[in-house]
């Protein structure tokens, strides 16, 4: 634990910042298409009554990869019209970090979740982090929950054009001064910095009264946190080094929830 | 060569001139009474036209129901195919409308992105490429295809939906 960096939200409570600066560059080999700032619209899939992502808590672990990972791939099984099952960071987050609660990265956990995805959140126990503890029923589960990664995103503009594209991403923030603290339209009061924390974006997309675009953030401390686990994130938020960002779509791997394959 | 000479013969003579009356004769024109009347400033010939009574014969409306798509009926799965590089396909992805109407009738929404993984897996390719994109795929509960076709708006969409039986 004592590579991990700890901060106090304003409930008290203590989380550790688990994000690293990756090593690992995915090459997505695609290019993110170019969506003029003209173009773009608001939006919040939270105004769906029936959407069903909810905020997750990884309270005491570094796990925020993991959290960030298994809320991407729930939005963009909601973006695809896949029916919500609550998805387990802990099987993520064991694997990646080997039973020693040292933190990931964005990349890592993405590329898990591509090739081994996750299990339904019941089949771990909260904040299990050896691997040996999970139940070789989770690891069967996994299969049915993968992610395709699709772009990896270099910009702030980019996070806005995955948002429009309906592409929900994990990305990497500075947490530090007063990131806490919101102002009056939501946006938290961080300075640019070590980005050393991940979380998702892609839930949607607001004009702030000065004109700027900012992005919907869920965060994975609890809905105590921010507005009920939600900020918005302008340009100036994600300032500083240490960037990392992929968008992702969700797979039909889920042979109980999949439409007929042609033949 | 006889055919040739009566030719040249007629080509030589002649043209007679003929008087060609004026095509229209500068008129006078006024209303009274519910009629419209035209004289001739020359001629002094009148024409009185009832007013409204000629009228311009509007286009034939079109039925309807000729705009509907046919109805169609054993539906499970309905699949809208979007072009990633269009917000406002995308945006029909999580639009809550299409979904709360295709709910409503028990029918599977799934949406993709053209350049997904699972358009090869789910064997859509072929019929996205046929159809173009935005591509709307209505499968049966055995996964045949019952219909396929290419929305221009969500308004289409909407449309497509509400004839489903």
């Amino acid at each position: 634990m004592s590579n991990l960096l700890g901060w106090v939200t304003p409930d008290g409570e203590l989380r550790y910042l688990g994000s690293h600066e990756s090593t690992l560059m995915l090459a997505t080999g695609k290019q993110l298409p170019d969506i003029p700032e003209s173009e773009w619209q608001e939006f919040d899939l939270r105004g769906d009554s029936k959407y069903p992502v909810k905020i997750k808590d990884q309270n005491g672990k570094g796990a925020c990869n993991g959290h960030a990972a298994a809320s991407s791939l729930e939005i963009a099984r909601y973006v695809s019209g896949a029916a919500y099952v609550a998805l387990s960071p802990w099987l993520v987050y064991a694997d990646l970090c080997n039973g020693w609660d040292v933190g990931s990265n964005i990349a890592e956990a993405l590329v898990y979740l591509e090739n081994k995805g996750t299990c339904s959140e019941p089949l771990v126990p909260y904040a299990t982090i050896n691997p040996a503890r999970i139940p070789a029923s989770a690891r069967s589960d996994a299969k049915r929950f993968k992610v395709e990664i699709g772009y990896r995103l270099n910009t702030f503009n980019d996070l806005c054009i995955a948002a429009q594209l309906r592409m929900p991403f994990n990305f990497s923030v500075p947490v530090n001064a007063n990131f806490n603290v919101l102002d009056k339209d939501g946006v938290p009061g961080n300075r640019a910095g070590m980005h050393n924390h991940a979380v998702t974006g892609g839930v949607g997309m607001k004009r702030l009264p000065s004109g700027k675009w900012a992005i919907l953030m869920q965060n994975s401390w609890g809905t105590q946190w921010g507005w009920n686990g939600y900020c918005w994130i302008t340009e100036r938020n994600v300032e500083g080094r240490g960037w990392d960002a992929y968008c992702v779509s969700a797979t039909v791997a889920d042979p109980s929830n999949l439409p007929p394959i042609l033949a | 060569m006889i055919g040739l000479l009566i030719a040249v013969l007629l080509a030589q003579q002649p043209v007679p001139s003929t008087l060609v009356p004026p095509a229209a004769e500068e008129r006078v024109v006024f209303s009274h009474a519910g009629f419209t009347y035209f004289v001739g400033k020359s001629s002094g010939s009148v024409i009185a036209v009832e007013q409204g009574g000629v009228r311009p014969v509007p286009p034939p409306v079109p039925d309807e129901d000729e705009t509907k798509p046919e109805p169609v009926s054993g539906i499970k799965w309905f699949s809208v195919v979007v072009d990633e590089s269009k917000p406002e396909q995308q945006a029909w992805r999580t639009d809550p409308e299409i979904r709360k109407l295709l709910e409503s009738r028990g029918i599977q929404y799934r949406s993709y992105t053209a350049e997904e993984v699972d358009i090869d897996r789910l064997g859509f390719r072929t019929t996205v490429g046929q159809i173009g994109l935005p591509t709307v795929i209505l499968q049966d509960q055995a996964g045949k295809i019952v219909k396929s076709v290419s929305p221009k708006t969500k308004a289409d969409i909407i449309q497509l939906v509400e004839v489903i039986k």
